[in-house]
């Protein structure tokens, strides 16, 4: 589903952000993504989502290469995956369920408006933020605001889900509310690849992790949480 | 709906901006809409002046006053005139002695006692003329010298022509701050079109992860300069409806000639508010953001 070939992002001469990467996601995996601050796990997720385009290597995304392809078809791959990014931002004057409705209308949603509504209010119960619904972006808490981005992402129902550090900003229990969540999407087919710092999820939660250092994947061993 | 709703959020996060912008939108083109009209207005009564004249056709204080020579007749020497102007659209009237003292008197009073006490002799030295208002050429002129029986031929032209330059003046002056005004209107809605931008390159961003196509990507930022260039030009024309009798009035106070302004046609005004509306959705298209491909390093 996802292959990285030699691939190398570097934003000025001296600085190169990721090294040399190879890596194959299959559909259908779980992936942790570790690394300290600074280790090019953000960089990573942009290519994959295809923000941004790799400096040298190749990249492909659902079988399409995502330099030589055309822009429709990066829309059309871009509409395939629901990103959460590590600096979330919602529409700060739009309500909660308004910021999740919008992605759909966006996103190229099959679903049907009263069924999208349902979906949507299915999730923010999960995410325990049916209270919130109809609260302003801006009145919500930083793990509220990261919780809006996993439902936002999730209502699209879209093949590859993307979370840079999801549950930095959450407690325990809003944690594994959402960890339930990404693992439940994974169990229905959705491949999920999650960077965290957290390694007591690592730990309980057992699945294939990557670990890049300094912009270098240097160890893809599925035993690394036992570490 | 939503490429509205979301091209509305200026509106929500900075209003007093957005409603200074639209004031100052509409003055603008209210003012635009004044001196145009004004320019207009003015270029076709320099026209009229220019192309009609006054001439005062004086006849001789001998005329009718010798039965033995028919052709020194008032009448005989009304058809020459005639004869002479032709098809031309010009309209005759005559003064004879006793309408130019009865006029005379309304004016001045002391000198038409004066005259009325020549006597018989008084009939030597009251003017009797013809009047010709239109267009009267300069060749024709020439020639209605020509006709026995008439002593000196006036025209306006000189009268007219320290007008006719002034108002040419008010003219370009008018035509200048017309170009003024449209710049200075472009240049505001550009101003707030990338003041608005940041406001809606987040969502433009966004929009462009959820795989939204360019023109998705844009529409938010068209919409809202598109909206506001037409509330300014929906306001500016219900002002310009409300004062420009108002306006005609005190322009007509300036100066007689200033009296035949005439309103503006509906259509012209709708042909500024549609301007403005484009300039509006070009302002907005440009200044979107476009990040149309994605970011290779």
């Amino acid at each position: 589903m996802i292959q990285l070939k030699a691939v190398s992002k570097s934003y000025s001469q001296k600085n190169r952000v990721l090294d040399q990467v190879n890596l194959d996601i299959k559909k259908g995996e779980f992936v942790y993504l570790l690394g300290g601050t600074g280790a090019g796990k953000t960089t990573l997720f942009k290519l994959i989502a295809t923000e941004e385009l790799p400096s040298t290597g190749e990249l492909s995304v659902f079988g399409y290469s995502a330099r030589n392809s055309s822009e429709a078809t990066l829309q059309a791959i871009r509409r395939s995956i629901g990103y959460i990014p590590q600096k979330v931002s919602l529409i700060s004057d739009f309500t909660v369920f308004e910021n999740v409705a919008l992605s759909l209308s966006y996103g190229g949603s099959r679903l049907l408006k009263q069924e999208a509504r349902q979906k949507i209010y299915e999730l923010l119960d999960r995410l325990q933020l049916l209270h919130r619904k109809d609260a302003l972006a801006r009145e919500l808490s930083g793990g509220e605001t990261q919780r809006v981005a996993v439902a936002r992402a999730l209502a699209r129902q879209p093949e590859l889900l993307i979370a840079d550090e999801p549950t930095g900003a959450q407690d325990f229990q809003h944690t594994w509310t959402v960890m339930d969540l990404l693992l439940r999407a994974n169990v229905h087919g959705m491949t999920v690849i999650v960077a965290t710092h957290d390694r007591d999820i690592v730990r309980r939660v057992r699945k294939r992790c990557l670990l890049l250092q300094n912009g270098k994947l240097t160890s893809e061993e599925s035993a690394l949480w036992s570490r | 709906m939503v490429s509205l709703k979301l091209s509305l959020r200026p509106w929500k996060s900075a209003p007093m901006t957005q409603w200074m912008a639209l004031g100052s939108l509409a003055f603008i083109l209210v003012g635009f809409n004044s001196v145009y009209w004004i320019g207009e207005n003015v270029a076709s009564i320099v026209d009229k002046l220019e192309a009609e004249r006054i001439v005062t056709v004086y006849l001789d204080p001998s005329v009718g006053k010798r039965p033995d020579e028919p052709h020194l007749q008032t009448g005989v020497i009304q058809d020459a005139i005639k004869t002479q102007l032709g098809s031309s659209r010009v309209s005759s009237d005559y003064t004879d002695a006793a309408t130019f003292l009865k006029d005379l008197e309304t004016s001045y009073p002391e000198l038409a006692h004066e005259v009325q006490a020549l006597g018989a002799d008084a009939e030597w030295v009251t003017p009797r003329f013809f009047t010709l208002k239109g267009a009267v050429s300069d060749t024709t002129i020439e020639e209605l010298k020509k006709i026995p029986g008439i002593e000196g031929v006036e025209s306006s032209d000189k009268k007219v022509h320290p007008v006719t330059q002034s108002l040419k003046a008010i003219f370009w002056v008018s035509r200048l701050f017309t170009g003024g005004l449209a710049l200075a209107f472009v240049t505001l809605l550009f101003l707030i079109a990338r003041l608005n931008r940041q406001c809606q390159s987040e969502v433009a961003s966004m929009i462009r992860q959820w795989g939204g196509t360019r023109m998705q990507m844009r529409m938010p930022q068209v919409w809202n300069q598109f909206l506001l260039a037409c509330s300014s030009a929906v306001l500016a024309i219900a002002t310009w409806i409300y004062c420009q009798p108002l306006l005609m009035r005190h322009m007509g106070a300036l100066s007689p000639y200033l009296r035949e302004l005439k309103l503006q046609s509906p259509m012209k005004m709708l042909a500024v508010a549609f301007s403005a509306a484009l300039f509006g959705w070009v302002s907005g298209w440009l200044t979107s953001d476009a990040e149309l491909t994605a970011n290779e390093q």
